[in-house]
């Protein structure tokens, strides 16, 4: 009864490929994703490709400076610190360690806060409100605080670190997904699907987790960000990362003596992290923009 | 004498309110009604909003439980929470097609869901199901692969209706289901509904406040006002000398004789 | 000498599809207190209508026009300050969704004193208490009796019909020579569209106010309205008065328009199916060359593809090669593009 003509270029596209295609025009959000590969591959591969070890020290070549200065050889292409160790190989053992971790913690944290936060949103009344206003305390903790606090009854090292940081992003991660959750299942196709006879797991799975996927990717970005500062502050205050470590965080702790002598010792790392940072928040932000028209 | 399809006996509902003093309130959402319902037709439940005709829409598919009252399909009574036996028998159009399906599953998907949560058959034979209801509401079989958002509101308002298809169910219930839509398209979804009213036999139950539309399209009219049982007649009766003064006021209101500024 | 004197408007759209003519060549005369009704399906563009005339247009439209009068005076060549000193004082508008047209976080009463007119005779010390008089005052015009606990509520304790009331007061304090109102009742029960629809024609008999009704129900307008214009897809269709629309439409599209209401005189009978255009309204991106009714008209014939110009004939317009009437249109159909 309808005339339907498709005037399209023949296929529909699915949602990802939309989304994929509405991300790719924001050549800043690119430019982040381009980042964060090579962070990635770096985090995996870095330790084969840096041209000395971490702890190699070369009595020679104590606070030199990097390629670029008068004074600099490519051989330490980026310098080197008090020590003689040559920063751009610790940079790359570095990376392993700061952005690694940093991942390691947040998939654990999600899948962790993503059990949590579902089985508290599918759930109504009495119990759902206690484990809500639970969490609701942990969050009222500014996480870094958070992860001081275990370190302090932990004790220091990376290991704990990544303890603390993932207790601390937890409740994060739990309260987005109830929120989502919660929200989902007032809306009508909800009712509709219970009318159609669903039991709450399959209303979880097929109804309101699609919807709620683009909240969880979204809190996924910044949880990473979130990771990576807290991980390079509690190095920087030697509760984290001992001191010969190449984590980024420990690495500008150590060059803060140096600072007015030799300050790239203290740059250099820090621009790092601001770079993986910076590129985690364009490609959180992109993601943001795509996926909202589709919400509306 | 035949069994009518759906017998209702004295069925009201009551909301908790809270307590005042000791005492546990309550709102009578619903005075007791019964009425009856034969195969092939079409009975309009008529009212102003708050008047229990929603809460009446909903108890009958299952989505509320009702306070007393018993509900008797073909003869047996409907169990009190049991939408997998109640999604069979009767379902339902929900008024807004834009919030009442998911965004983010295609139309054969969101037009499968029915059949994989209440029956068991495999993905061809669900696949074929999907095709031909969609055929049925006069959708090709490609509009399987669209998304919500890409359709129009009048083709949003056919996989409504081809989901409440979907079990094969005796009855449909038209929750204000027209209401939002433009007067063509809602011509075409009437003219959609009462096609298939005459290819499957199904019954439908019209809750609605056009009475103009109402007139054209059912066979049995029940009149709600503040979860009372005003008026209940055929079409015929009601229109031409409605007994009671409310229904008298309500079709005053809606005259349509083009009277300008009436 | 017509209040509104809209001719051949034309509103184009930068899309990420190229130019789309969301309006095409439309007219409009509203004399002064009458009611005129603008009738049209969603996405017909009566809204970009309303806003063209109020001068509110979006950041990527371009208006033409032949011809846009207000009273006499050219609205293409007025400076935006000059427009918008219009709009406050004798053009107003109301909308879909009061509740949501009110602010949510301000007392009523706050929002209405704020629309009254300025008095500028009374000294200052008293210009308060006189604009909150003349508030009560135009409250109790619009038939809400209890003022004092309105003006104290906020926009969500109060229910859609008495939000609407409260708008056409904010509306029509400023003595306007015209009121827009843009699907005033889309939302409401059909008691208090009654008393909105009994409101507005009051006003409009009282005070002379002319009233632009847009809407998508023929059925109400058909009972409210003086004149009736016809829009689909961005063109008008038919226009004139609305007894002689209804008793005998010229334009196809007006005649499956009214097929659409049942009528109870016998030609119809009980449960039969109704007769309609198939398809449904084109979208923005495809819209048809020529008049773009086309591929629905039953009448549509190869000529459609030219865009039918707008015939006048005794004190009724339409657009159309093959209408109802006897006499054909003599005006030579222009090409399009």
């Amino acid at each position: 009864m309808t005339q339907i003509k498709i005037y399209q270029g023949g296929e529909i596209p699915s949602l990802t490929r939309k989304i994929w295609h509405t991300f790719a025009d924001n050549p800043f959000a690119l430019a982040g994703l381009w980042a964060v590969v090579a962070l990635l591959l770096l985090a995996v591969f870095g330790p084969l490709i840096a041209p000395y070890s971490a702890e190699y020290q070369d009595p020679r070549a104590l606070l030199l400076a990097p390629s670029w200065d008068a004074a600099g050889t490519v051989e330490h292409f980026l310098g080197t610190d008090d020590l003689g160790r040559d920063i751009f190989s610790r940079l790359l053992h570095g990376a392993h360690l700061t952005f690694g971790v940093a991942l390691a913690i947040v998939l654990t944290s999600l899948v962790i806060g993503f059990i949590i936060g579902s089985i508290s949103g599918m759930m109504k009344g009495l119990k759902a409100s206690i484990l809500s206003h639970l969490l609701d305390a942990l969050l009222s903790i500014p996480s870094l605080l958070m992860a001081i606090l275990v370190v302090a009854v932990m004790g220091p090292g990376l290991d704990n670190v990544f303890w603390a940081v993932g207790i601390a992003l937890t409740p994060q991660f739990v309260r987005a997904t109830h929120q989502a959750i919660h929200e989902e299942l007032q809306k009508e196709y909800v009712k509709a699907a219970k009318l159609d006879g669903a039991n709450m797991i399959q209303i979880f799975w097929y109804v309101v987790m699609p919807n709620v996927w683009d909240t969880i990717i979204i809190q996924t970005t910044l949880g990473i960000s979130a990771a990576i500062l807290d991980i390079a502050a509690l190095g920087f205050l030697n509760l984290g990362a001992q001191a010969p470590s190449p984590e980024w965080g420990a690495m500008v702790s150590q060059g803060v003596d140096n600072i007015l002598t030799a300050p790239w010792t203290v740059t250099i790392p820090g621009g790092a992290i601001l770079c993986s940072v910076l590129a985690i928040n364009l490609v959180g932000d992109g993601l943001r923009s795509a996926l909202s028209p589709i919400n509306n | 004498m035949t069994i009518p399809l759906l017998r209702v006996n004295e069925l009201s509902k009551r909301f908790y309110t809270g307590y005042k003093g000791f005492k546990r309130t309550y709102n009578q959402a619903l005075h007791p009604v019964s009425f009856v319902l034969n195969r092939g037709e079409t009975l309009a439940i008529v009212g102003e909003a708050g008047s229990g005709k929603s809460t009446l829409a909903r108890i009958l598919v299952g989505a509320d439980v009702r306070t007393t009252g018993e509900i008797l399909f073909e003869g047996e009574a409907l169990e009190l929470r049991n939408p997998k036996q109640r999604c069979k028998l009767i379902r339902m159009i929900f008024q807004d097609p834009n919030t009442s399906l998911n965004p983010k599953l295609t139309i054969g998907a969101l037009l499968d869901e029915p059949l994989k949560f209440s029956t068991d058959l495999d993905i061809k034979e669900r696949k074929a199901e999907v095709t031909d209801k969609l055929r049925k509401v006069g959708l090709l079989p490609e509009h399987a692969d669209f998304y919500p958002h890409m359709i129009s509101a009048g083709m949003k308002q056919r996989v409504a209706v081809a989901r409440a298809l979907m079990l094969n169910p005796k009855i449909i219930i038209a929750d204000e289901a027209l209401t939002a839509l433009d007067l063509s398209v809602r011509s075409q979804i009437l003219n959609l509904l009462l096609k298939l009213q005459e290819e499957m036999g199904l019954s439908y139950i019209f809750v609605s406040h056009n009475l103009n539309i109402i007139r054209h399209f059912s066979d049995k009219i029940m009149v709600l006002h503040k979860g009372e049982m005003v008026e209940k007649a055929t079409t015929e009766n009601l229109f031409n000398s409605p007994q009671h003064e409310y229904t008298q006021r309500l079709l005053q209101q809606q005259d349509l004789r083009n009277h300008k500024r009436g | 000498m017509p209040l509104l004197d809209i001719r051949h408007l034309t509103i184009e759209l930068d899309t990420p599809h190229g130019r789309v003519k969301a309006l095409e060549r439309v007219s409009l005369t509203i004399n002064a207190a009458e009611i005129h009704g603008l009738v049209g399906e969603s996405g017909s563009g009566r809204s970009l209508l309303a806003r063209a005339i109020l001068g509110i247009p979006g950041h990527n439209w371009k208006i033409t026009a032949d011809r846009m009068m207000w009273d006499g005076h050219n609205l293409l060549e007025m400076s935006s300050k000059q427009r918008r000193n219009l709009m406050g004082s004798e053009i107003s508008m109301i909308f879909q969704d009061p509740s949501s047209s009110l602010d949510p976080v301000i007392r009523l009463g706050i929002q209405l004193i704020e629309a009254m007119p300025a008095h500028k005779k009374t000294p200052f010390w008293r210009r308060t208490k006189k604009r909150k008089k003349t508030a009560e005052k135009w409250l109790h015009k619009v038939g809400i009796k209890n003022t004092e606990k309105v003006m104290s509520s906020y926009a969500w304790e109060l229910s859609e019909g008495e939000c609407q009331k409260v708008m056409i007061a904010m509306a029509v304090a400023n003595q306007p020579r015209l009121l827009i109102a843009d699907e005033p009742t889309n939302s409401m029960e059909v008691q208090t569209q009654a008393q909105i629809f009994r409101l507005l024609s009051k006003l409009n008999q009282l005070q002379g106010l002319s009233i632009l009704l847009i809407s998508h129900e023929l059925e109400t307008l058909s009972r409210w309205c003086d004149q009736l214009s016809v829009m689909y897809c961005g063109q008008i269709m038919e226009s004139g008065p609305t007894l002689e629309i209804i008793a005998q439409p010229y334009h196809p599209y007006t005649k499956a328009l009214l097929g659409n209401i049942p009528n109870y005189t016998g030609s119809v009978a009980h449960k039969s199916i109704m007769p309609t255009l198939p398809g449904s309204a084109p979208a923005l991106q495809h819209l048809p060359i020529g008049c773009r009714l086309g591929p629905r008209c039953p009448e549509a014939q190869k000529q459609c593809v030219n865009k039918p110009n707008l015939c006048h004939k005794k004190n009724r317009y339409f657009a159309c090669h093959f209408p109802y009437n006897k006499e054909q249109c003599n005006d030579d159909p222009t090409p399009t593009r």
